[in-house]
Protein backbone atom coordinates (compact mmCIF):
# COMPACT_ATOMS: atom_id res chain seq x y z
CA UNK A 1 0.00 0.00 0.00
CA UNK A 2 2.62 2.40 1.23
CA UNK A 3 5.12 1.08 -1.61
CA UNK A 4 7.80 0.19 0.91
CA UNK A 5 8.97 -3.35 -0.09
CA UNK A 6 10.54 -5.70 3.13
CA UNK A 7 13.35 -7.43 2.56
CA UNK A 8 12.80 -11.35 3.40
CA UNK A 9 15.27 -10.31 6.37
CA UNK A 10 13.37 -7.82 7.73
CA UNK A 11 10.18 -10.03 7.28
CA UNK A 12 10.88 -12.41 8.90
CA UNK A 13 12.63 -10.44 11.65
CA UNK A 14 9.21 -8.46 11.88
CA UNK A 15 7.44 -11.49 12.03
CA UNK A 16 9.07 -13.64 14.38
CA UNK A 17 8.98 -10.23 17.02
CA UNK A 18 4.94 -10.11 16.09
CA UNK A 19 4.84 -13.76 16.75
CA UNK A 20 6.45 -13.22 20.45
CA UNK A 21 4.37 -10.52 21.05
CA UNK A 22 1.52 -12.76 20.34
CA UNK A 23 0.11 -10.24 18.10
CA UNK A 24 0.13 -13.07 15.23
CA UNK A 25 -0.21 -16.47 15.02
CA UNK A 26 1.56 -19.16 12.60
CA UNK A 27 -1.22 -21.73 10.71
CA UNK A 28 -0.75 -25.59 10.34
CA UNK A 29 0.41 -25.84 6.84
CA UNK A 30 1.15 -29.08 4.27
CA UNK A 31 2.86 -26.37 2.13
CA UNK A 32 6.29 -25.08 2.94
CA UNK A 33 4.74 -21.30 2.68
CA UNK A 34 2.94 -21.16 6.44
CA UNK A 35 -0.03 -18.41 6.45
CA UNK A 36 -0.14 -16.34 9.70
CA UNK A 37 -3.14 -14.66 11.14
CA UNK A 38 -3.89 -11.90 13.34
CA UNK A 39 -4.64 -13.02 17.01
CA UNK A 40 -7.23 -11.12 19.23
CA UNK A 41 -4.95 -8.98 21.50
CA UNK A 42 -2.94 -8.41 17.94
CA UNK A 43 -6.62 -7.22 16.64
CA UNK A 44 -7.01 -5.08 19.66
CA UNK A 45 -3.48 -3.36 19.57
CA UNK A 46 -4.17 -2.54 15.32
CA UNK A 47 -6.90 -1.12 16.37
CA UNK A 48 -5.55 1.42 18.87
CA UNK A 49 -2.97 2.13 16.59
CA UNK A 50 -5.00 2.44 13.77
CA UNK A 51 -7.52 4.78 16.10
CA UNK A 52 -4.65 7.06 16.89
CA UNK A 53 -3.29 7.48 13.65
CA UNK A 54 -6.47 8.57 12.58
CA UNK A 55 -6.67 11.03 15.25
CA UNK A 56 -3.04 12.18 14.11
CA UNK A 57 -4.19 12.13 10.45
CA UNK A 58 -7.56 14.14 11.38
CA UNK A 59 -6.17 16.83 13.19
CA UNK A 60 -3.44 17.41 10.66
CA UNK A 61 -6.19 17.80 7.98
CA UNK A 62 -8.26 19.85 10.31
CA UNK A 63 -5.29 22.26 10.38
CA UNK A 64 -4.68 22.28 7.06
CA UNK A 65 -7.88 22.95 5.85
CA UNK A 66 -7.96 26.61 8.35
CA UNK A 67 -4.82 27.48 6.47
CA UNK A 68 -6.07 26.98 3.18
CA UNK B 1 25.00 -18.59 -9.53
CA UNK B 2 26.39 -16.05 -7.48
CA UNK B 3 23.72 -14.69 -6.12
CA UNK B 4 21.54 -18.43 -5.90
CA UNK B 5 24.80 -19.03 -3.41
CA UNK B 6 25.24 -15.95 -1.39
CA UNK B 7 21.66 -16.49 -0.53
CA UNK B 8 22.18 -20.27 0.33
CA UNK B 9 25.44 -18.91 2.48
CA UNK B 10 23.51 -15.84 4.08
CA UNK B 11 20.62 -18.19 5.07
CA UNK B 12 23.62 -20.66 6.67
CA UNK B 13 24.25 -17.79 8.82
CA UNK B 14 20.64 -17.96 10.57
CA UNK B 15 21.10 -19.87 14.45
CA UNK B 16 19.83 -24.04 14.19
CA UNK B 17 16.67 -23.12 16.32
CA UNK B 18 15.43 -20.14 13.44
CA UNK B 19 16.69 -22.64 10.74
CA UNK B 20 14.18 -25.14 12.63
CA UNK B 21 11.61 -23.09 12.95
CA UNK B 22 11.31 -20.49 10.10
CA UNK B 23 13.94 -21.81 7.69
CA UNK B 24 11.75 -24.20 5.05
CA UNK B 25 8.74 -21.19 4.71
CA UNK B 26 11.70 -18.62 4.61
CA UNK B 27 13.25 -20.66 1.58
CA UNK B 28 9.87 -20.59 0.52
CA UNK B 29 9.45 -16.72 0.52
CA UNK B 30 12.94 -16.46 -0.96
CA UNK B 31 12.14 -18.47 -3.95
CA UNK B 32 9.01 -16.72 -4.83
CA UNK B 33 10.88 -13.58 -4.37
CA UNK B 34 13.83 -14.62 -6.81
CA UNK B 35 11.42 -16.07 -9.22
CA UNK B 36 9.89 -12.55 -9.17
CA UNK B 37 13.08 -10.98 -10.75
CA UNK B 38 13.88 -9.08 -6.92
CA UNK B 39 18.21 -8.55 -6.59
CA UNK B 40 19.57 -11.50 -5.75
CA UNK B 41 22.32 -9.65 -3.70
CA UNK B 42 19.75 -7.47 -2.05
CA UNK B 43 17.53 -10.40 -0.80
CA UNK B 44 21.41 -11.81 0.19
CA UNK B 45 22.19 -8.57 2.36
CA UNK B 46 18.87 -8.74 3.66
CA UNK B 47 19.00 -12.15 5.20
CA UNK B 48 23.07 -11.38 6.11
CA UNK B 49 21.16 -8.46 8.19
CA UNK B 50 18.36 -10.67 9.65
CA UNK B 51 20.89 -13.33 10.44
CA UNK B 52 22.89 -10.83 12.10
CA UNK B 53 20.20 -9.43 14.57
CA UNK B 54 18.82 -13.04 15.03
CA UNK B 55 22.03 -13.99 16.55
CA UNK B 56 22.57 -10.79 18.24
CA UNK B 57 18.82 -10.18 19.78
CA UNK B 58 17.88 -13.83 20.11
CA UNK B 59 13.82 -13.54 19.37
CA UNK B 60 11.86 -15.95 19.09
CA UNK B 61 14.58 -18.03 20.71
CA UNK B 62 12.90 -21.48 22.34
CA UNK B 63 13.34 -20.63 26.56
CA UNK B 64 15.10 -23.39 27.22
CA UNK B 65 18.74 -23.34 29.45
CA UNK B 66 20.61 -25.35 26.92
CA UNK B 67 20.00 -23.26 24.02
CA UNK B 68 20.68 -20.25 25.95
CA UNK B 69 23.64 -21.68 27.82
CA UNK B 70 25.35 -22.17 24.41
CA UNK B 71 23.91 -18.79 22.99
CA UNK B 72 25.73 -17.23 26.05
CA UNK B 73 29.01 -19.40 25.49
CA UNK B 74 29.29 -18.81 21.90
CA UNK B 75 28.69 -14.68 22.61
CA UNK B 76 31.01 -14.60 25.17
CA UNK B 77 33.72 -16.45 22.62
CA UNK B 78 32.76 -13.30 19.86
CA UNK B 79 33.24 -10.70 22.45
CA UNK B 80 36.52 -12.05 23.67
CA UNK B 81 38.18 -13.51 20.38
CA UNK B 82 38.44 -10.44 17.98
CA UNK B 83 40.70 -9.03 20.27
CA UNK B 84 42.92 -11.97 20.56
CA UNK B 85 42.93 -12.48 17.01
CA UNK B 86 43.85 -8.66 16.03
CA UNK B 87 46.04 -7.46 19.54
CA UNK B 88 49.42 -9.56 17.81
CA UNK B 89 49.27 -7.66 14.53
CA UNK B 90 48.33 -4.40 16.18
CA UNK B 91 51.49 -5.41 18.85
CA UNK B 92 53.77 -5.89 15.85
CA UNK B 93 52.56 -2.81 14.03
CA UNK B 94 52.81 -0.55 16.82
CA UNK B 95 56.27 -2.07 18.39
CA UNK B 96 59.68 -2.23 17.69
CA UNK B 97 59.40 2.27 17.93
CA UNK B 98 63.40 3.45 17.15
CA UNK B 99 63.53 7.15 17.75
CA UNK B 100 66.06 9.22 15.89
CA UNK B 101 67.33 12.86 15.79
CA UNK B 102 66.70 15.13 12.57
CA UNK B 103 70.09 16.68 12.84
CA UNK B 104 72.28 13.98 11.39
CA UNK B 105 75.17 13.55 13.10
CA UNK B 106 74.32 16.01 16.13
CA UNK B 107 72.83 13.13 18.01
CA UNK B 108 75.26 10.26 17.38
CA UNK B 109 75.87 7.39 19.86
CA UNK B 110 72.73 8.79 21.87
CA UNK B 111 70.08 6.20 22.67
CA UNK B 112 66.30 7.58 22.74
CA UNK B 113 63.19 6.33 24.61
CA UNK B 114 60.08 7.27 25.13
CA UNK B 115 58.73 8.35 28.56
CA UNK B 116 56.47 6.82 30.87
CA UNK B 117 53.47 8.26 29.82
CA UNK B 118 55.07 8.62 26.13
CA UNK B 119 54.59 12.02 25.44
CA UNK B 120 58.43 12.99 25.99
CA UNK B 121 61.65 11.42 24.89
CA UNK B 122 64.89 10.72 27.14
CA UNK B 123 68.22 10.25 25.39
CA UNK B 124 70.79 9.04 27.24
CA UNK B 125 74.57 9.44 26.26
CA UNK B 126 78.32 9.68 27.99
CA UNK B 127 77.07 13.27 28.87
CA UNK B 128 74.35 12.17 30.81
CA UNK B 129 70.43 12.72 30.26
CA UNK B 130 68.76 15.00 27.14
CA UNK B 131 65.03 16.22 27.00
CA UNK B 132 65.31 16.74 23.16
CA UNK B 133 61.99 18.73 21.35
CA UNK B 134 58.86 16.76 19.95
CA UNK B 135 56.25 17.44 17.47
CA UNK B 136 52.88 17.16 18.28
CA UNK B 137 52.43 14.49 16.15
CA UNK B 138 55.34 12.18 17.80
CA UNK B 139 53.98 13.14 20.90
CA UNK B 140 50.77 11.46 20.10
CA UNK B 141 52.58 8.34 18.88
CA UNK B 142 54.20 7.74 21.64
CA UNK B 143 51.43 8.42 23.87
CA UNK B 144 48.81 6.36 21.70
CA UNK B 145 51.66 3.67 21.84
CA UNK B 146 52.06 3.54 25.58
CA UNK B 147 47.93 3.80 26.33
CA UNK B 148 47.44 0.46 23.83
CA UNK B 149 50.73 -1.06 25.82
CA UNK B 150 48.87 -0.66 29.18
CA UNK B 151 45.43 -1.44 27.66
CA UNK B 152 46.74 -4.75 25.89
CA UNK B 153 48.11 -5.35 29.86
CA UNK B 154 44.92 -4.48 31.19
CA UNK B 155 42.69 -7.06 28.77
CA UNK B 156 45.58 -9.74 29.37
CA UNK B 157 44.64 -9.83 33.11
CA UNK B 158 41.34 -9.49 32.40
CA UNK B 159 41.17 -12.54 29.85
CA UNK B 160 43.42 -14.90 32.13
CA UNK B 161 41.20 -14.33 34.67
CA UNK B 162 38.38 -14.80 32.56
CA UNK B 163 40.26 -18.18 31.46
CA UNK B 164 40.67 -19.32 34.70
CA UNK B 165 37.20 -19.28 35.55
CA UNK B 166 36.83 -20.97 32.67
CA UNK B 167 39.53 -23.47 33.44
CA UNK B 168 37.43 -24.00 36.41
CA UNK B 169 33.66 -24.31 34.66
CA UNK B 170 34.99 -27.44 32.42
CA UNK B 171 36.29 -28.81 35.23
CA UNK B 172 33.19 -29.16 36.83
CA UNK B 173 31.42 -29.81 33.69
CA UNK B 174 29.54 -33.14 32.81
CA UNK B 175 31.23 -32.84 29.47
CA UNK B 176 32.87 -35.69 27.06
CA UNK B 177 36.46 -35.63 27.32
CA UNK B 178 36.65 -32.93 29.88
CA UNK B 179 39.54 -34.76 31.55
CA UNK B 180 41.77 -33.96 27.85
CA UNK B 181 39.69 -30.49 27.85
CA UNK B 182 40.94 -29.47 31.15
CA UNK B 183 44.48 -30.51 30.52
CA UNK B 184 44.32 -28.62 27.51
CA UNK B 185 42.92 -25.57 28.94
CA UNK B 186 46.45 -25.34 31.45
CA UNK B 187 48.33 -25.15 28.40
CA UNK B 188 48.16 -21.63 27.66
CA UNK B 189 49.41 -20.67 30.66
CA UNK B 190 52.64 -23.11 30.69
CA UNK B 191 53.35 -21.70 26.77
CA UNK B 192 53.09 -18.11 28.36
CA UNK B 193 55.93 -18.96 31.24
CA UNK B 194 58.09 -21.06 28.62
CA UNK B 195 57.69 -18.02 26.54
CA UNK B 196 58.92 -15.86 29.32
CA UNK B 197 61.71 -17.72 30.42
CA UNK B 198 63.02 -18.11 26.43
CA UNK B 199 62.85 -14.64 26.16
CA UNK B 200 65.07 -14.11 28.92
CA UNK B 201 67.52 -17.03 28.07
CA UNK B 202 67.62 -15.42 24.85
CA UNK B 203 68.37 -11.77 25.84
CA UNK B 204 71.52 -14.08 28.07
CA UNK B 205 73.03 -15.72 24.88
CA UNK B 206 72.86 -12.64 22.90
CA UNK B 207 75.99 -11.03 22.15
CA UNK B 208 74.48 -7.45 22.72
CA UNK B 209 74.85 -7.94 26.01
CA UNK B 210 76.06 -5.48 28.28
CA UNK B 211 77.35 -4.89 31.92
CA UNK B 212 78.19 -2.11 33.95
CA UNK B 213 81.52 -1.98 35.70
CA UNK B 214 83.03 -0.83 38.41
CA UNK B 215 84.47 2.62 36.86
CA UNK B 216 80.66 3.31 35.03
CA UNK B 217 81.74 2.16 32.06
CA UNK B 218 79.45 -0.22 29.83
CA UNK B 219 81.52 -3.18 28.37
CA UNK B 220 80.02 -5.87 26.06
CA UNK B 221 80.13 -9.55 26.88
CA UNK B 222 80.74 -12.60 24.46
CA UNK B 223 77.69 -14.43 23.76
CA UNK B 224 76.44 -16.97 21.76
CA UNK B 225 74.58 -15.33 18.96
CA UNK B 226 73.39 -18.81 16.94
CA UNK B 227 71.90 -20.16 20.35
CA UNK B 228 70.35 -16.82 20.64
CA UNK B 229 68.76 -16.82 16.91
CA UNK B 230 67.47 -20.41 17.58
CA UNK B 231 65.98 -19.71 20.75
CA UNK B 232 64.40 -16.50 19.37
CA UNK B 233 62.66 -18.66 16.66
CA UNK B 234 61.63 -21.56 18.99
CA UNK B 235 59.83 -18.48 21.42
CA UNK B 236 58.00 -17.32 17.89
CA UNK B 237 57.01 -20.42 16.97
CA UNK B 238 55.62 -21.38 20.33
CA UNK B 239 54.10 -17.96 20.66
CA UNK B 240 52.41 -18.30 17.80
CA UNK B 241 51.31 -22.03 18.59
CA UNK B 242 50.20 -21.37 22.10
CA UNK B 243 48.20 -18.36 20.22
CA UNK B 244 46.13 -20.49 17.86
CA UNK B 245 45.55 -23.11 20.15
CA UNK B 246 44.18 -20.44 22.76
CA UNK B 247 41.57 -19.51 19.88
CA UNK B 248 41.03 -22.58 18.91
CA UNK B 249 40.31 -24.18 22.55
CA UNK B 250 38.05 -21.19 22.95
CA UNK B 251 36.00 -22.11 20.46
CA UNK B 252 35.69 -25.87 21.10
CA UNK B 253 34.72 -24.60 24.83
CA UNK B 254 32.27 -22.56 23.55
CA UNK B 255 30.32 -25.18 21.25
CA UNK B 256 31.11 -27.80 23.07
CA UNK B 257 31.28 -27.56 26.76
CA UNK B 258 28.37 -27.19 29.27
CA UNK B 259 29.85 -24.56 32.14
CA UNK B 260 28.08 -24.14 34.99
CA UNK B 261 25.99 -20.84 35.18
CA UNK B 262 28.63 -19.38 37.83
CA UNK B 263 30.93 -19.80 34.99
CA UNK B 264 28.76 -18.33 32.35
CA UNK B 265 27.83 -15.12 34.61
CA UNK B 266 31.65 -14.11 34.76
CA UNK B 267 32.08 -15.11 31.31
CA UNK B 268 29.41 -12.31 30.47
CA UNK B 269 31.45 -9.95 32.65
CA UNK B 270 34.60 -10.72 31.40
CA UNK B 271 32.86 -10.22 27.39
CA UNK B 272 31.34 -6.87 28.32
CA UNK B 273 34.52 -5.68 29.70
CA UNK B 274 36.99 -6.85 27.02
CA UNK B 275 34.62 -5.50 24.31
CA UNK B 276 34.81 -2.14 25.99
CA UNK B 277 38.86 -2.76 26.43
CA UNK B 278 39.03 -3.65 22.69
CA UNK B 279 36.88 -0.52 21.52
CA UNK B 280 39.21 1.65 23.53
CA UNK B 281 42.43 0.28 21.84
CA UNK B 282 41.11 0.51 18.59
CA UNK B 283 40.77 4.51 19.62
CA UNK B 284 44.21 4.54 21.21
CA UNK B 285 45.06 2.49 17.71
CA UNK B 286 43.17 4.78 15.18
CA UNK B 287 44.76 7.53 17.11
CA UNK B 288 48.15 6.04 16.60
CA UNK B 289 47.46 5.99 12.91
CA UNK B 290 46.63 9.33 12.70
CA UNK B 291 49.32 10.65 14.09
CA UNK B 292 52.00 8.24 12.18
CA UNK B 293 50.28 10.01 8.83
CA UNK B 294 50.78 13.21 10.52
CA UNK B 295 54.04 12.73 11.17
CA UNK B 296 54.81 11.64 7.87
CA UNK B 297 53.64 14.87 6.45
CA UNK B 298 55.18 17.14 8.25
CA UNK B 299 58.31 18.43 7.53
CA UNK B 300 61.47 17.50 9.79
CA UNK B 301 63.05 19.90 12.14
CA UNK B 302 66.68 20.50 13.33
CA UNK B 303 66.66 19.14 16.80
CA UNK B 304 63.41 17.42 16.87
CA UNK B 305 63.10 13.39 17.34
CA UNK B 306 61.25 11.27 14.98
CA UNK B 307 59.78 7.72 15.45
CA UNK B 308 59.86 4.96 12.90
CA UNK B 309 58.26 2.19 13.40
CA UNK B 310 59.48 -1.23 10.97
CA UNK B 311 56.35 -2.64 10.15
CA UNK B 312 53.81 0.54 10.24
CA UNK B 313 53.21 -0.25 6.32
CA UNK B 314 50.11 -2.09 7.24
CA UNK B 315 48.41 0.02 9.33
CA UNK B 316 45.97 0.72 7.43
CA UNK B 317 44.86 -3.28 7.14
CA UNK B 318 45.36 -4.01 10.83
CA UNK B 319 42.72 -0.92 11.08
CA UNK B 320 40.26 -2.20 9.37
CA UNK B 321 40.38 -5.49 10.90
CA UNK B 322 40.39 -4.08 13.95
CA UNK B 323 37.22 -1.74 13.03
CA UNK B 324 35.66 -5.46 12.55
CA UNK B 325 36.85 -7.17 15.49
CA UNK B 326 35.25 -4.43 17.47
CA UNK B 327 31.76 -4.51 15.75
CA UNK B 328 31.86 -8.56 16.33
CA UNK B 329 33.38 -7.88 19.74
CA UNK B 330 30.94 -4.90 20.93
CA UNK B 331 27.59 -7.28 19.15
CA UNK B 332 28.71 -10.65 21.00
CA UNK B 333 28.78 -8.66 24.53
CA UNK B 334 25.65 -7.22 23.93
CA UNK B 335 24.05 -10.36 23.14
CA UNK B 336 26.14 -12.54 26.26
CA UNK B 337 24.55 -9.77 28.34
CA UNK B 338 20.79 -10.94 26.92
CA UNK B 339 21.59 -14.55 27.03
CA UNK B 340 22.32 -13.98 30.79
CA UNK B 341 19.49 -12.02 31.57
CA UNK B 342 16.91 -14.65 30.34
CA UNK B 343 18.81 -17.25 32.24
CA UNK B 344 18.78 -15.24 35.76
CA UNK B 345 15.59 -13.82 35.48
CA UNK B 346 13.67 -17.04 34.53
CA UNK B 347 16.51 -19.49 37.41
CA UNK B 348 16.87 -21.42 34.90
CA UNK B 349 20.01 -23.09 36.24
CA UNK B 350 17.87 -24.36 39.31
CA UNK B 351 15.95 -26.36 37.13
CA UNK B 352 18.94 -27.31 34.84
CA UNK B 353 20.29 -28.49 38.06
CA UNK B 354 17.27 -30.84 39.08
Amino acid sequence: MTGTVFGPGTLYGVLVRLEEEGLIEALASTDRRRPYRITGHGAAVLTERLQTSLKVATIGLRQLGAMG
Amino acid sequence: MRGRSFIEIALRCYPKWWTERYGEEMRATVGDLVSEGRSQTAISLSLFRGAVRSRVQGRGMPQNYGLLAARTRISITAATIPWLIVAPFVIITTGQVSLYSNTSGDHSGVSYYFSFLGTGVLGTSAHGYRHPPLSTPTQVLGGSSQLLLWLTIITILVLATGWGVCRDGVKHSRTPHQRRLGWLTRVPAIIFLLVIGMKIAQSNFSSHNFRGTRSGQSIAIGGHPAVAALLGDATWVLAVGGWILVIALAVVIAQKVNLPPAALQFGRTVSVVTAGLTVLSFFAFVTWCTALVAQSHESPVAGTITASYPHDVVWLPVALAFGVGVAVSVLGAASAKRSWRSISSQKMWSTEAS
